[in-house]
């Protein structure tokens, strides 16, 4: 009986409201970009509402994409595919050239220079640099940065204090070495405490690689790069950090040790910093990494706004581009302490602001330094950047995890991606 | 005699199979006991080691016109709560000698620690002990004479912490009522006068409402049941009578089409994905409920049980009514479906753990920023990425994924396992 | 069988069987006139309207010819019918059903029906609290269901529930705007297409419905009786089939032929994808020979202390005999193969301690050279190693190293080495194109190798003990089956903290340790493992996840067919003096032979296609670790990161033929032991 009651129910929920939606007349531009959390797509959100309120004859459709690991580029990817890709997204710097090679994004160089209010050396120049590489050197721009980052090192005061250490980077330079000393220190504090921990993903690594001396590729980015004695000597120094056991073990996430208070030093980029403000019990502080034997180091983060190459309205597309990465919206994000305006590099108002977001209580300026001499994130055209990525961290898991040697890893590494790369044209 | 000796040997048996049973039992559900109870914990708590079940919320206090935490601090032999100050001072970890850990002095285990500088307990002999450490060096460790509990002994200076200043937020100037100490818990503490974060066991209910007003979880709860309620009752309609006319339709060609359609489970769903996305563009159903269910209401698994069954009922009920000028359809629905409800019950589960359960194709199919169609798999997936430094969240998203269809499923366990027991495969 | 009982009325049909005949005609000329219209219109297409769907030529000749196909069928049908053939009438009535069919999906399809689900989902959420009439409406439903059925307040509760819940339905249907509903649909009616598609519904089931009456007329034999009506049950799940399933699987077909790439017209490449995913290749390294090898030893500064390097008597072997250390400290020692070239190959070095000095001081520990133990492993370069070890003032030592060395890479270019296998002198290296591939395949196989025992033996033991007519059964059931009842993202975020490094895990592990340790006064250490980041249990992990969740599932399978043993088999076989044992043995197993066939068969099935329970709980690290890479999220891989669709594809289909051979194997096997019995 009952059974029959729900088929009749559900039936008839099945006729239920069948809405038309009314017609609309103007422009709808969809966008997208990859919020990290609830507060930076409310604030998208926001900067959406308010650049539709102020634009006639377009309707501004903003979705949020997932984080990371929630398959941002994946459901761009298969969305591309199938047509229903929006108007204008966000996608990282190393997915430029793979985006850009398989025609999926529009080559913005005519509506820049048609434009006479755009400035393109506004934002800094390692992201242009690569923003408007092609490899068969036709003038193109790609995309703008929607804003930068760089890493730093967070560190927990109250651990450093039980240790009776100096805060990391307080007067003179701080070293490897001293970074290593800071992290037995705290380390030996108590059974659960780690003096260091660092997320697997190749930024990490490839830090102590470029303050070594050493880098992923070669000059013109044709070839690996990692086969050198600076690739022993960084990997010999993180390697120790891992095998000694004063590190988070290589591969699990280290961010929640860190927020938790038993992680004494903790490598990430700006965006860590909201849920550090947020969820931190402890006192903490922020400091540029150590610098390595062949100097300081760091990576310039970024990822730009694009135009879907199928859009069918591309000036409204390119001006939206635009709005988005104007002084006053990149100012609403960073406010949120997850960015950092890609304008800052020349505007003193969006550096102004910058330094001050949290009341000044976090030390800014220590990701400001890291951006000066931050190698850019860069995309790989002559080559499958996933797949090296992929070989490259294979090896390296290996190597943090003790069970290969950083002579091995720099004697075979290159063999290992070499079928990766094109052949130089 | 002997049937007391039975009933004994009985028991002795039963006991054993229950004890096998509980364990067994305590092993299964441990998982969801986990996820229960970190659902109701703050976050500080889920990372407190060693782990623990009940949810323990640390206590706190006003100090300085804002809420700080509190620590239970044994003072001149008397519990107090105190709160920490911004002061630090210079302290030291005092130990004997052989608590001293010569390669990490950190690492030394610590009897107490005090501050330096202007202690009246503390007097510095001059005297220094000297150890070598594994690198061949020489460490040199201060004596000092410390009166503590009333007597007064002789410690090595392990090292020099910064030491912060507590004090009674009640009474904050009673310097009777203060004490110095390390502040971060992950420090070992001293063996005297230990520090402790000052806690009860408090369940945090509000953890579920954040969730719901966090994520959009009802709506995707709701989508969930829809779209499983949509999917169950189609694939039911679909299975029988195809599990019908395979099992009891002797046509041409019907095992070849059994053979194909059996082929269908082994391919993998992957194989669809592209194809099938694309049909849906073609469709119009792209980032629509619709994409959850109508595709998957043709379902080769449930057709392939469907005919299992039916082949186990006797062919001669079967004949006597055609015989009796039954139509085939009239067969079906009143000999074998009423046949057949534990059989039916246990596709009901199997279809609405598969549709609840989904994630690739929602994950695929349903644009990222489009919450109005998330279904619980994506929202949940979501949780654990944008909250993952707080996994009593991430647990309360997975207990509201988890428990409605465990709910139900306790609920109409007598027509889904009972129904098999008791009329199940006897035919 | 009787004609007469089966279609009663088919006398009374009013239209005589050559009106009706007639009638199909004129509809077939109609639908063969549609249909050759649409074909032109889709060939004359330049390329499909949207950049992104073109698929290139063939996808767009086979769906012009797919809607010829009705064509074809109305003539040849036509003409069959004309002769009175009964092919022709099943071709019609087959024909007439299937555009009755599709019509009624195109129709709802114009009436917004499907993608107004979202706003029917939308209704129930505006109004959600209505929805607890339900709840209450199946509470009285229970609760009239637990009344004796003879009891006179059992109908009226009963009747007080149906009034709820369709109360509850119009009050959501109200305040869910139905009306508007109704209402937009009539709108519809405003668009010929509409009224066309309903005009056509109308006639093709006239017309089906009256060619089903022509039973006799066309001398249906009981067969042919038969087929139609397997074939009108089958009907829901073939048109399902061939829209949903059938098409888009021929689509993925065609493009794992393809090399495809979105945003391009998809270029035919033959079977070079399943070339370049399946080349493999077995190279022996026969001339395993011995090196040159050398030695030194420094003292703590560096300093060359001693060195050896044979290269006349045994070049594999060099030594440095009984060298009396002169200070304490760490010495280092550098070992290396004198090929040149890259080289690789097994070494072995060893430190024998002759006789010790008087230290003081304890060797530190985790020194990677101890006295007396030989490291062995490979040399991968011609860099040679170094080792150190702690000696103390008159230690007399001795070092070994040995080494035996194979030539550079034996496999041809484009492919990698996948594994060796040394036997003997010789070396076995198996190289492939597609490593991953491989490996993936590996692990996939791995998990199901492991996933099938531990998920079915516990399971047909806990059903064994569940069947004991015991009380608080009901209740053990319920709960072994719960964890499969979860959402396999949810319970990977459980599992995920029970993993953790500091999780439930290994503290339940510590501390069993510490009680082992307290007991029998051992000292084994806390083992401290990591279940997520180890490599060599990446896989266990998930398989321990799985497994968990299937157990569950599997037992009330197994539950389900062991009630289906009569008792009376039992009972026979303790008369014959069967013990417990040899009962499960004689009449347990095989009566439950069907019940394994099909839970070992769709473990597998379900095991072959793992995707879920690697992602999720690895998906902290993109992509995920190699060891949890499982042959569909390769796949995933290869489609969604690297654009490979046609690559992708073509995976897809090596791991169906796979799957498919396994199940055929086994389905043969198990049908010729039920034969047998």
């Amino acid at each position: 009986m009952f059974k029959r009651l729900f088929v009749v129910v559900l039936l008839a929920a099945l006729i239920l409201p069948v809405l038309p939606t009314s017609a609309q007349d103007e422009i709808t531009l969809r966008w997208r970009t990859r919020p990290d959390n609830q507060a930076e797509i409310d604030v998208y959100q926001a900067a959406s509402d308010e650049i539709d309120a102020a634009w006639d004859g377009v309707t501004l459709q903003y979705e949020p994409g997932g984080s990371e690991t929630a398959g941002y580029q994946d459901t761009l990817i298969t969305e591309i595919t199938a047509g229903t890709a929006p108007d204008v997204f966000w996608i990282p710097g190393t997915d430029v050239a793979r985006f850009a090679k398989l025609g999926l994004i529009l080559n913005l160089a005519d509506l820049a220079a048609a434009d006479a209010d755009f400035d393109v050396n506004a934002f800094y120049p390692q992201q242009i640099e690569q923003l408007t590489y092609s490899p068969d050197g036709s003038t193109v721009l790609w995309g703008i940065p929607r804003d930068a980052s760089a890493f730093v090192i967070f560190y927990n005061k109250d651990l450093f204090d039980a240790a009776g250490l100096d805060y990391p980077g307080m007067g003179a330079s701080w070293t490897w070495d001293d970074f290593r000393a800071d992290a037995e220190a705290i380390t030996a504090l108590g059974e659960e405490t780690k003096g260091f921990g660092m997320n697997a993903w190749w930024a990490n690594w490839g830090y102590f690689v470029n303050a070594a001396g050493s880098s992923f590729f070669n000059e013109d980015r044709t070839a690996c790069g990692l086969g050198n004695e600076a690739t022993v000597e960084a990997l010999t120094f993180a390697q120790a950090l891992y095998t000694d056991g004063l590190a988070v073990p290589w591969g699990e996430d280290s961010e929640p040790g860190f927020v938790a208070g038993n992680v004494g030093m903790f490598v990430n980029g700006r965006w860590g910093t909201p849920n550090l403000i947020a969820n931190a019990t402890f006192n903490w502080d922020a400091a540029e990494l150590p610098a390595g034997p062949a100097g300081q180091s760091n990576w310039l983060f970024w990822g730009a706004y694009v135009v879907n190459a199928n859009t069918e309205h591309p000036q409204e597309a390119w001006e939206l581009v635009k709005k988005l990465t104007s002084a006053d919206i990149q100012g609403k994000v960073a406010a949120l302490g997850a960015n950092i305006p890609s304008r800052a590099y020349s505007d003193q108002a969006a550096i102004d602001a910058f330094l001050a977001t949290f009341d000044g209580k976090v030390n800014n300026q220590a990701w400001l330094n890291g951006l000066n001499y931050g190698v850019a994130e860069a995309p790989l055209w002559a080559g499958d950047w996933s797949e090296i990525d992929r070989v490259y961290g294979e090896e390296i898991n290996k190597v943090l995890k003790g069970e290969e040697t950083p002579q091995e890893f720099a004697d075979t590494i290159c063999d290992k991606v070499s079928g990766y790369f094109e052949a130089a044209q | 005699m002997t049937s007391n000796r039975r009933l004994i040997q009985l028991w002795t048996l039963r006991g054993i199979i229950y004890v096998v049973l509980v364990a067994c039992a305590l092993l299964m559900l441990f998982p969801f006991i986990y996820m229960l109870f970190t659902s109701l914990k703050t976050s500080d708590d889920v990372y407190n080691v060693p782990p623990r079940l009940l949810p323990n919320k640390p206590l706190s206090a006003m100090y300085n016109g804002a809420e700080v935490p509190l620590y239970r601090a044994t003072i001149n032999g008397q519990e107090i709560d105190v709160v920490s100050t911004e002061e630090k001072v210079t302290g030291g970890r005092f130990t004997t000698m052989d608590q001293v850990d010569v390669d990490k002095p950190t690492g030394s285990a610590s009897l107490l620690d005090l501050p330096l500088e202007n202690n009246p307990n503390l007097k510095d002999t001059g005297r220094v002990e000297t150890r070598t450490n594994s690198k061949g060096e020489a460490k040199e460790f201060p004596i000092y004479e410390v009166t503590y509990n009333g007597q007064t002994r002789d410690l090595v200076l392990a090292f020099t912490p910064k030491l912060n200043k507590f004090v009674d937020p009640k009474d904050p100037e009673n310097v009777e009522r203060q004490t110095y100490a390390l502040l971060s818990e992950f420090a070992a503490p001293p063996e005297e006068n230990p520090l402790n974060r000052a806690e009860k066991v408090e369940f945090q209910w509000k953890n579920y409402e954040a969730i719901f007003s966090l994520r959009n979880l009802d709506r995707s709860l709701l989508n969930t049941s829809f779209v499983t309620i949509g999917v169950v009752l189609g694939q039911i309609v679909t299975s029988i009578f195809g599990g019908y006319a395979f099992s009891r339709i002797p046509f041409k060609g019907r095992n070849t089409l059994f053979i194909a359609y059996l082929g269908s489970i082994m391919i993998p769903f992957a194989v669809l994905i592209v194809p099938m996305y694309r049909l849906m563009v073609v469709l119009g159903w792209q980032n629509r409920l619709v994409s959850l269910i109508v595709p998957w209401i043709f379902t080769a698994y449930g057709t392939f049980m469907m005919r299992q069954f039916f082949m186990t009922i006797p062919k001669e009920i079967e004949e006597a009514a055609l015989l009796d000028g039954c139509s085939r359809f009239r067969i079906l629905w009143r000999i074998f479906v009423p046949l057949s409800t534990p059989a039916i019950a246990t596709q009901v589960i199997f279809t609405f753990l598969y549709a609840w359960n989904s994630f690739l194709w929602p994950f695929i199919i349903i644009n990222l920023g489009n919450k109005q169609d998330y279904v619980l798999t994506l929202s949940l997936i979501e949780l654990g990425n944008v909250y993952r430094t707080e996994p009593n969240l991430v647990m309360t998203g997975a207990a509201v994924t988890i428990l409605p269809p465990m709910i139900i499923f306790i609920l109409a366990q007598k027509y889904f396992i009972e129904g098999i027991a008791t009329s199940g495969l006897k035919g | 069988m009787s004609d007469v009982t089966l279609h009663p009325r088919s006398q009374e049909w009013p239209a005589s069987p050559s009106s009706i005949v007639t009638a199909a005609m004129i509809w077939h000329a109609v639908l063969v006139v549609l249909s050759i219209l649409v074909a032109i219109s889709i060939f004359q297409m330049d390329r499909f309207p949207n950049k992104n769907d073109d698929l290139g030529n063939a996808v767009q000749g086979f769906v012009g010819l797919v809607a010829l196909l009705p064509a074809v069928i109305a003539v040849w049908s036509s003409i069959l019918m004309l002769r009175r053939h009964s092919l022709g009438r099943m071709l019609a009535l087959a024909l007439n059903y299937v555009m009755f069919v599709l019509g009624i999906f195109y129709l709802l399809h114009l009436w917004g029906l499907f993608v107004g689900f979202d706003d029917i989902a939308n209704a129930l959420h505006e109004n959600r609290t209505w929805l607890i009439g339900f709840a209450f409406a199946y509470l009285a439903f229970r609760l009239a269901g637990r009344i004796p059925e003879k009891s006179p307040w059992r109908n009226p509760i009963e009747m007080i529930a149906v009034g709820l819940s369709m109360l509850t339905l119009i009050v959501l249907l109200w305040t869910g705007d139905a009306v508007k509903g109704l209402e937009h649909i009539f709108k519809t009616y405003s668009e010929p297409r509409t009224i066309f598609t309903t005009l056509a519904i109308c006639i093709s089931a006239f017309i089906a419905y009256s060619l089903l009456k022509l039973g006799r007329y066309f001398g249906e034999t009981p067969e042919q009786r038969i087929a139609w009506q397997g074939w009108l049950m089958l009907s829901p799940n073939i048109l399902g089939f061939a829209i949903f399933f059938a098409g888009p699987l021929l689509l993925s077909f065609y493009i794992s032929f393809t090399k495809s790439v979105p945003g391009h017209t998809p270029d035919f490449v033959g079977l070079s994808n399943y070339r370049n995913i399946l080349s493999i290749e077995f190279k022996i390294q026969s001339d395993l020979r011995d090196v040159n090898t050398s030695v030194v030893l420094r003292d703590p500064n560096g300093e060359e202390l001693a060195s050896n390097d044979d290269t006349e008597g045994n070049p594999a072997l060099s030594r440095i005999e009984e060298f009396t250390l002169p200070a304490t400290g760490l010495y280092a020692v550098h070992a290396q193969a004198g090929e040149t070239g890259r080289t690789t190959g097994p070494y072995s070095l060893a430190i024998a301690q002759v006789s010790a000095g008087a230290g003081e001081v304890a060797p530190p520990e985790k020194l990677p050279l101890e006295y007396g133990k030989t490291v062995t492993g490979e040399l991968k370069s011609q860099a040679g190693a170094d080792w150190q070890f702690y000696g103390t003032t008159g230690d007399v030592v001795t070092i070994t190293m040995r080494g035996k060395v194979y030539p550079s890479s034996v496999l041809d270019s484009g492919y990698n080495e996948l594994d060796h296998f040394t036997v003997g002198s010789k070396r076995l290296v198996i190289g492939a194109r597609e490593t991953l591939f491989w490996q993936s395949l590996r692990n996939t196989l791995l998990f199901c190798l492991l996933l099938v025992p531990l998920s079915i033996i516990p399971a047909l033991a806990l059903a064994i003990l569940l069947n004991s007519k015991i009380p608080g059964m009901h209740f053990f059931r319920a709960v072994y089956f719960l964890p499969s009842v979860a959402a396999v993202v949810g319970t990977a975020m459980i599992w995920r903290q029970l993993y953790d490094s500091r999780g439930f895990i290994n503290f339940g592990l510590a501390e069993i340790t510490q009680f082992i340790n307290s007991i029998l006064g051992t000292s084994i250490a806390d083992p401290e493992i990591r279940w997520l980041t180890n490599p060599s249990l990446i896989l266990f992990s998930v398989v321990l996840l799985a497994t968990w969740q299937a157990i569950g599932f599997n037992t009330v399978l197994f539950l389900a067919g062991l009630q289906g043993v009569p008792r009376e088999l039992y009972e026979a076989a303790y008369v014959d003096g069967a013990n417990r044992w040899k009962q499960f043995l004689n009449v347990t197993l095989p009566l439950l032979a069907p019940t394994t066939f099909f839970v070992i068969v769709t473990t597998i099935i379900t095991g072959l296609q793992v995707f879920a329970e690697p992602y999720a709980l690895l998906s902290e690290t993109d992509p995920i670790p190699i060891e949890g890479t499982t042959s569909v999220y390769y796949l995933y891989r290869k489609s969604f990161k690297s654009f490979e669709f046609g690559y992708g594809s073509s995976v897809a289909w090596i791991i169906f033929a796979m799957i498919f051979a396994i199940t055929l194997i086994q389905f043969r096997f198990t049908r010729a032991k039920a034969y047998e019995d």
